[in-house]
């Protein structure tokens, strides 16, 4: 073959890729564009249908339901995909008649069938909709998940227990499927590395709520660093204040440093004024700096009126980020704090000029922000109003002199 | 890659069809007469380029398929994403969005509304007026009610350039600050912007960008999921020149009128909607554009921010992330995100997009140079071994073969040193060899994400991966040689400006403005090129 014929050869290949591709775009694009079309033709009519069962009141409701639980196989996969849009979206009557529809039409058993299936796109697909469902029966399957091989379905697990082991959830297993979950949730925390992300497990043992305190609890005293952090964390959102003198003792002797900044944070959300001591306790410079700032933020959540002056010895302290926060931790304990600071930045050259510059950062800029609190307000003005009077004093004086 | 040097390789082959094997008994030919100097060049660069050109573009159509199947990858999980619970969690990791501003009055304000209505439980936006001489920052505090506060920023990242004052809305109404300092550049002014951010994850966008609705919640979520890993996510970068807005969201995706900017949404789908998904399937992500991109903040401070010297900041950055990891012994991941997108004005005139190759070309050359010890390092892994000769390989040299092969065909056919109608077919081929692959592309777009709803703008997109050809990559090729040169002769960076018309604003302002959002159709190529609206050195996107 010529060389002239090979690149001939090669041109009309090439020509015909480029029509084969192009004509393969407008055929994807024709038949997407077609089955939409198809889908909602067919979808349309039966949307008010899935409207009354997801509003879940009335025998409308149950109406609609049993018309789409009786549809036929097209019509059904034509709504289906709306029906699973809307499942993780509602709760009560309307959540109990979707996943009731759902089992009637076999996709309930279907996803728990494919949790085992041997695709993994496929058992996390389906414990997403049996968590979206918050079907309750499923929590030991979900929970057995968080063993899988693969991350992503662990991963997924880990968020549909949150659901399926939330109050609302629904089925058979109602009782029980709370703490079951947050027992499982808790474990895939233990050994070496974690099962599924930290921050997914602990929103699911959020969603869980109250029913996971006595877990959590347990697993403050755990031996992994990873599942003692995320109890405490948990514990300090839901208020469960009971737990109060256990984050105490591990803000104070907790040898990882990372479970102590988590359970100063949750000392604070609690807003314990007991905690108070414990806190201050960890303020000291022979803390880490990372518990000493997270201490210091959460004395001022608390704003007992006991932590004014560790917070204003604080405020030149070496560690820029401590005094930072120890400055907005006076600004958060409302008009003592305010005070104090005002008084601290009017002072000048008799107080360290570091704790100077702070105070009066910090309180101008909440001030010009216009953040401030009236309470805040009044207390700048009288420390303002007092530094006059005295430098008025001054001057008469002088003068008289 | 850039895609814009698919064929032009292949072009020097025009010129060796009759000769391909070279004769040593015609090199003596060579400087004696013009003719002979052609003939000896054809013959000496009719193999090498033969088999660049088959290994650029098998290379190509390698990264087209892995993108492919990392899209492919991605769409089947869209139901077990869990972005919804993200966007409701009070545990989803907190995100400052930095936003760079110089001379944007156009856009900014509708910019920052856009962005202040993300969807994400937590984010602030930080917006650095890097010394705007223009309305910039009157604007944004007549829109947003700023107010100076004493705020000191930290000094964790180094600024070149003072920073003169910390505005907030009054009253704490929005999570805005906006620091205006002294002129330093791009990067210097995201490094003032990452001293303000006070959250753990940091989003580098531009001012005049247009982010999907989910995109903070999306580009975020790898952190999430491997949080000791990841420590970088890039998001894809689409065109936006002729779409529709509607309060500050791109709700329909369009072609532009002009078939400069035509081209390049045609290329940027090719580089950065399917080349960067390849690369990152391949686990060897090295460039995350500076329109878009998120970082965890503490690893940014330990590499000390963007380097404000470098031309191609963001390429450097991630380049510097990659190789300060790995020095360090520490595992980690830089994620591509192919879903949802940061939209952005490109260039309308040829003008502004010779600037910008250039100065593209120019950022890639000096950011290699700096990193050179990586380059087939076994050391840094897949990156020092794969990504970094690749991109010397077929970045960096592509285009000056390119050159070489606009200049020496014509040259080769006008000596009759080949008939013009073999040189015609090759040139044909590799140029049909381009098309292939960018219609490629343009499938895997289809099949994934098929942005773009009409036919019309089919049509066109079609027409644009064939007439991009004609013209259009012989000039890219062209100014991104200039660029090279530029490096060579040493001559000072210069940031092109760039007009804008403030696609943002208007978006974004309508629905800021009146509740009725108005729609907004970005004007063609002609009505681009407003005076007055100058930025420098925003859009580094590769």
């Amino acid at each position: 073959m010529s060389p002239l014929a090979l690149v001939t050869a090669g041109l009309v290949l090439v020509s015909v890729l480029v029509l084969a591709l192009a004509v393969a775009i407008a055929v994807v694009r024709a038949v997407r564009v077609r089955r939409a079309a198809r889908a909602r033709a067919v979808a349309e009519p039966l949307r008010p249908l899935l409207l009354e069962v997801a509003v879940g009141e009335g025998p409308e409701a149950e109406d609609a339901a049993a018309a789409l639980a009786a549809l036929d196989a097209p019509g059904w996969r034509s709504v289906e995909p709306a029906v699973l849009a809307v499942l993780g979206k509602v709760r009560g009557d309307g959540q109990r008649l979707l996943v009731e529809l759902l089992a009637a039409r076999g996709v309930v058993a279907g996803a728990r069938r494919d949790l085992t299936a041997r695709s993994a796109v496929r058992r996390a697909t389906a414990a997403e909709l049996l968590g979206a469902a918050g079907y309750a029966p499923a929590v030991a399957e979900l929970g057995a998940l968080l063993r899988d091989g693969d991350p992503e379905v662990r991963l997924v697990a880990a968020r549909a227990l949150g659901r399926a082991g939330a109050p609302g959830a629904v089925g058979s297993d109602v009782e029980e499927a709370p703490r079951a979950a947050a027992t499982a949730l808790l474990a895939s925390l233990a050994g070496d590395r974690p099962a599924a992300p930290p921050d997914v497990v602990a929103r699911s043992l959020l969603l869980v709520g109250t029913p996971a305190a006595p877990a959590l609890l347990d697993a403050l005293a755990a031996p992994e660093p990873l599942v003692r952090l995320t109890a405490a964390e948990v514990l300090g959102r839901l208020g469960t204040t009971t737990a109060a003198a256990a984050l105490e003792d591990l803000v104070l002797r907790d040898p990882v440093d990372a479970v102590r900044v988590r359970s100063a944070a949750a000392l604070g959300r609690l807003g314990v004024p007991s905690a108070t001591s414990a806190l201050r306790a960890a303020t000291t410079p022979a803390t880490a700096s990372a518990v000493r700032r997270a201490a210091v933020r959460s004395l001022g959540e608390v704003g007992d009126p006991s932590s004014l002056r560790c917070l204003w010895g604080l405020l030149d302290d070496a560690d820029g980020g401590v005094a930072d926060a120890a400055a907005a931790a006076l600004l958060a304990l409302g008009a003592p704090g305010v005070r104090l600071l005002a008084q601290v930045s009017s002072q000048g050259a008799s107080a360290p000029a570091a704790a100077v510059a702070r105070a009066h950062e910090v309180v101008t800029c909440a001030v010009a922000a216009e953040v401030m609190p009236p309470a805040g307000l009044a207390e700048v003005e009288a420390v303002l109003a007092d530094v006059l009077a005295r430098a008025t004093r001054g001057s008469v004086a002088e003068v008289a002199a | 890659m850039t895609g814009a040097d698919v064929a032009g390789p292949l072009t020097a082959l025009a010129g060796p069809l009759a000769l391909l094997w070279p004769d040593p008994s015609s090199w003596g030919l060579f400087g004696h007469t013009v003719r002979g100097t052609v003939v000896v060049l054809v013959q000496l660069l009719a193999w090498p380029v033969l088999l660049y050109v088959l290994a650029i573009n098998s290379s190509y159509l390698v990264l087209i398929g892995l993108a492919g199947a990392d899209m492919g990858r991605y769409l089947r999980r869209a139901r077990i994403r869990g972005v919804e619970d993200a966007s409701a969690s009070p545990l989803t990791q907190a995100v400052s969005v930095v936003m760079p501003a110089f001379d944007e009055e156009a856009s900014v304000v509708g910019s920052v509304s856009a962005m202040l209505a993300l969807r994400h439980p937590r984010h602030e936006v930080v917006v650095v007026d890097d010394g705007s001489r223009d309305a910039t920052f009157a604007l944004l505090r007549e829109a947003f009610d700023l107010v100076e506060v004493p705020r000191r920023l930290t000094d964790e990242v180094p600024v070149r350039g003072a920073v003169r004052s910390v505005h907030v809305p009054r009253g704490g109404r929005s999570p805005l600050v906006v620091v205006r300092k002294d002129n330093g550049g791009r990067a210097d002014a995201v490094n003032a912007g990452i001293n303000a951010a006070r959250h753990e994850l940091v989003c580098i966008t531009d001012a005049d960008s247009v982010l999907d609705p989910d995109a903070l919640l999306t580009v975020s979520r790898p952190f999430a999921d491997d949080p000791l890993r990841v420590i970088a996510t890039g998001g894809a970068v689409r065109a936006v020149n002729g779409s529709e807005l509607v309060g500050g969201r791109v709700v329909g995706v369009r072609m532009p009128r002009g078939w400069t900017a035509r081209f390049q949404v045609v290329e940027y789908l090719r580089a950065f909607c399917v080349g960067r998904s390849g690369w990152s399937r391949l686990q060897s992500l090295v460039l995350i554009s500076g329109a878009f991109g998120m970082y965890r903040r503490d690893v940014l401070v330990e590499v000390g921010g963007l380097d404000a010297t470098c031309i191609g900041e963001d390429f450097e950055l991630t380049l510097r992330l990659h190789r300060y990891m790995r020095e360090a012994g520490r595992d980690h991941r830089v994620v591509f995100v192919p879903e949802p997108a940061s939209w952005t004005e490109v260039p309308a005139t040829t003008a502004v997009l010779a600037r910008q190759r250039r100065r593209w070309q120019r950022g890639l050359a000096e950011t290699l140079w700096r990193h050179r010890r990586m380059v087939g390092n076994p050391r840094y892994g897949r990156i020092g071994l794969l990504a970094l000769p690749y991109y010397v390989l077929f970045e960096l040299v592509a285009p000056v073969i390119e050159l070489v092969g606009v200049v020496l065909t014509p040259l080769a056919v006008g000596l009759g040193v080949v008939p013009w109608e073999a040189a015609l077919l090759l040139m044909a081929l590799c140029y049909g060899y381009a098309v292939v692959v960018t219609v490629a592309a343009l499938l895997v777009e289809e099949l994934s994400f098929h942005r773009s709803q009409r036919w019309r703008d089919l049509g066109r997109g079609l027409a644009a991966a064939v007439l991009e050809n004609c013209g259009h990559r012989q000039l890219t090729a062209l100014w991104r040689v200039q660029g090279l040169w530029s490096l060579l002769r040493g001559q000072r960076q210069v940031w092109g400006a760039m007009d804008r018309q403030g696609l943002a604003a208007s978006g974004a302002a309508s629905s800021a403005a009146s509740s009725a959002p108005s729609q907004v159709r970005l004007p063609a190529t002609a009505e681009l090129a407003g005076p007055g609206r100058r930025r420098a050195g925003a859009e580094v996107l590769r």
